[in-house]
Parts: structure tokens; C-alpha cells; sequence
């Protein structure tokens, strides 16, 4: 079924670190695109989780090591990039929380979700994770208020990531392989 | 792990483009959140607004007593200076040396336990209870 099969298992270490590097780049692409967008509510760490994208891509892709050498590269370029320390924790931590969340699921729960839901929970994840290393960082815990907020935006979000993601997913992974794109 | 096990589950993540799992797994956060927002936890503290409390990285910088007449005030934050207007029994921050301006798209707080905070800067504007400490710290 698989196209790749054909080439080889001497070519299988470069294709992992091309694609490896590639969702890199397109994670801190994304995460630097959606950074210029105005806040979508006035709920702090209420977004759209572009960057998730990379990660759950290289998660169904090429699996979990390598979802979270993306998560961790893309936070970390990214944190250097933008200069803040605190920015930095925050993705990190959330981005973190969401792999192991969306790796969880992935090991031991392939045939229950789909991508959307794999998205759904890590998002859910991250704003959890997010707000909790919030909460240490400024000391007050009248943050969790937001709390039921940010699991209310992880659900749109989530479910808006993990449709694009299964349908690029389709595309990438196959190029007519298991599916066509039309199966979206 | 092994690549034909990668494959079978990629397959399964991907066949369908929402499954009934996912339907019951958003059904559970929106019930988490929903819970949450209906706890006591969350619920406002009751009582006359009675002191603005300003902090800066957790630490307290500023008492304001509410009502207070309208007036702007500052502080030095992590990053940089945050200014905001106190007026009435309500609070709401004007400007703050953040990239992404969420502190000042909060809005006002006027009730105890509401809070404007400003992460970047690590400034955080809320209103206390006459108790000091509310239903908001348990």
C-alpha cells in the first residue's frame, strides 16, 4: 500500500530527518504567523494553536519521538526568536502537555479517535498546562477562572486543527496511498 | 515502535474524519468547562468591591481602595511600565509594555476575584472582598 516501501530501508533515516526538520519549520512558521494575528478573544492563552498542526502532523506521520522533537525545536527556536523567556515556558510547557496527552491517546487509543479528537484533547491539554505554569508565574491563583474558558475555546480549535490536519494528512501521507483527498 | 504499527495506527487516525470517540471526548471537555463555570469555585465573591490590589511578579506594589475618584496610575512591570485608570469601583488597564496587548482587550474588573492581568509584564490588577482573601484563593 505504501508508495515509500518500494525505496528502501537505507533511505528511511533521511526521509525521518527531512520531514523531521520540515514540520520544524512549518511549526515555528506557524507559530510566528499566528503571534501577528490580533488575540481572537480576551481570554489570555485563548488561540488557535497553528503550531499544534506540526505536531500532530508528525505524530500520525512519523510518530511520537519525532512529534516531540518537533514541539520541543519549534518552542524553543521559537522562544529565542521572539526574546521572552516567559513566552518560551509557556509554549513549551503547553506544547509539551499536549504531546504526551495526544501520544497517550495515539498508543493506546489508535481506533477510538480520529485526528480531531486527538487535537481536540491536546488542545484542551495545553490551555490546562498553560494557564497551571500561568498560575506559577504570577503567583495568583484567580487565574484558573479562566480555566473552564480556555477548555470551551479548545474544542472549536481543536476540532478546526485536527480537520486540517487528517485532511492534509490524507494528502501528504498517501499521495494516493490509503485514501484519496477527497475522502475528507 | 514498529513502522507496520505506525502505519496501522495512522490509517485508523485518518480513515474517518470524526469518529464517535471524538464526539463523546468533546462532549466531556465541554462538560469539564461547563461544571467548572456552575462550581461554587468560580463563582464571583460577594460583597462591595473595597481595594484594587496591584501586583507585580506576585509580589504587592499597590492598594487601592474602591471606590477611588478616576485617576491614572503606573507601574514598572517585568518588561516595562503598565499604566491603568482607576475610576469608581472599576479598574482597567490603558497600556502595558507587552507584545500582544491581552491585558488591555480584558476590559474592566469591578466585582471581587476579577483580575486584569498582564502576563508578559507580569502585572496583575484584581479586586479584593472586604475579607482580603476570597472564595477566589481557596
Amino acid at each position: 500500500m505504501d508508495r515509500r516501501s518500494g525505496a528502501g530501508k537505507r533511505e528511511e533515516p533521511a526521509r525521518r530527518v527531512g520531514y523531521t526538520g520540515l514540520l520544524i519549520s512549518l511549526g515555528l512558521v506557524l507559530q510566528i504567523f499566528e503571534s501577528t494575528l490580533p488575540p481572537l478573544l480576551p481570554i489570555p492563552g485563548a488561540k488557535l494553536g497553528l503550531a499544534n498542526l506540526a505536531t500532530v502532523i508528525a505524530l500520525f506521520y512519523l510518530g511520537p519521538l519525532e512529534a516531540l522533537e518537533v514541539t520541543v525545536m519549534r518552542t524553543l527556536l521559537g522562544g529565542m526568536l521572539r526574546g521572552s523567556l516567559v513566552g518560551l515556558l509557556l509554549s513549551t510547557g503547553g506544547g509539551a502537555a499536549a504531546w504526551c496527552v495526544m501520544t497517550a491517546l495515539y498508543l493506546f487509543l489508535p481506533a477510538v479517535f480520529s485526528v480531531t479528537g486527538l487535537s481536540v484533547a491536546g488542545a484542551a491539554a495545553h490551555n490546562t498546562a498553560q494557564l497551571f505554569l500561568a498560575v506559577l508565574l504570577v503567583g495568583f491563583a484567580g487565574l484558573w477562572r479562566y480555566l473552564p474558558y480556555l477548555l470551551l475555546v479548545a474544542v472549536p480549535t481543536g476540532c478546526f486543527i485536527g480537520a486540517v490536519a487528517g485532511r492534509l494528512g490524507r494528502t501528504l501521507v498517501t499521495g494516493g496511498g490509503f485514501r484519496g483527498a477527497g475522502a475528507a | 515502535m514498529r513502522e507496520e504499527a505506525k502505519q496501522k495506527r495512522r490509517e485508523s487516525l485518518l480513515d474517518r474524519a470524526f469518529k464517535p470517540g471524538d464526539a463523546l471526548l468533546v462532549a466531556g471537555v465541554l462538560a469539564l468547562a461547563a461544571a467548572l463555570i456552575l462550581s461554587p469555585w468560580s463563582r464571583t465573591a460577594q460583597g462591595a468591591a473595597t481595594v484594587l490590589v496591584v501586583e507585580v511578579n506576585g509580589s504587592e506594589v499597590m492598594r487601592i481602595p474602591l471606590p477611588a475618584e478616576p485617576a491614572d496610575h503606573q507601574v514598572d512591570g517585568f518588561r516595562g511600565v503598565s499604566r491603568f485608570h482607576v475610576q469608581g469601583e472599576e479598574a482597567w488597564m490603558i497600556d502595558s509594555a507587552c507584545p500582544d496587548k491581552l491585558c488591555v482587550g480584558m476590559g474592566r474588573v469591578r466585582e471581587p476575584g476579577q483580575a486584569v492581568v498582564c502576563l508578559p509584564n507580569r502585572v496583575t490588577l484584581r479586586v479584593e472582598g472586604n475579607g482580603g482573601t476570597d472564595a477566589v484563593q481557596r
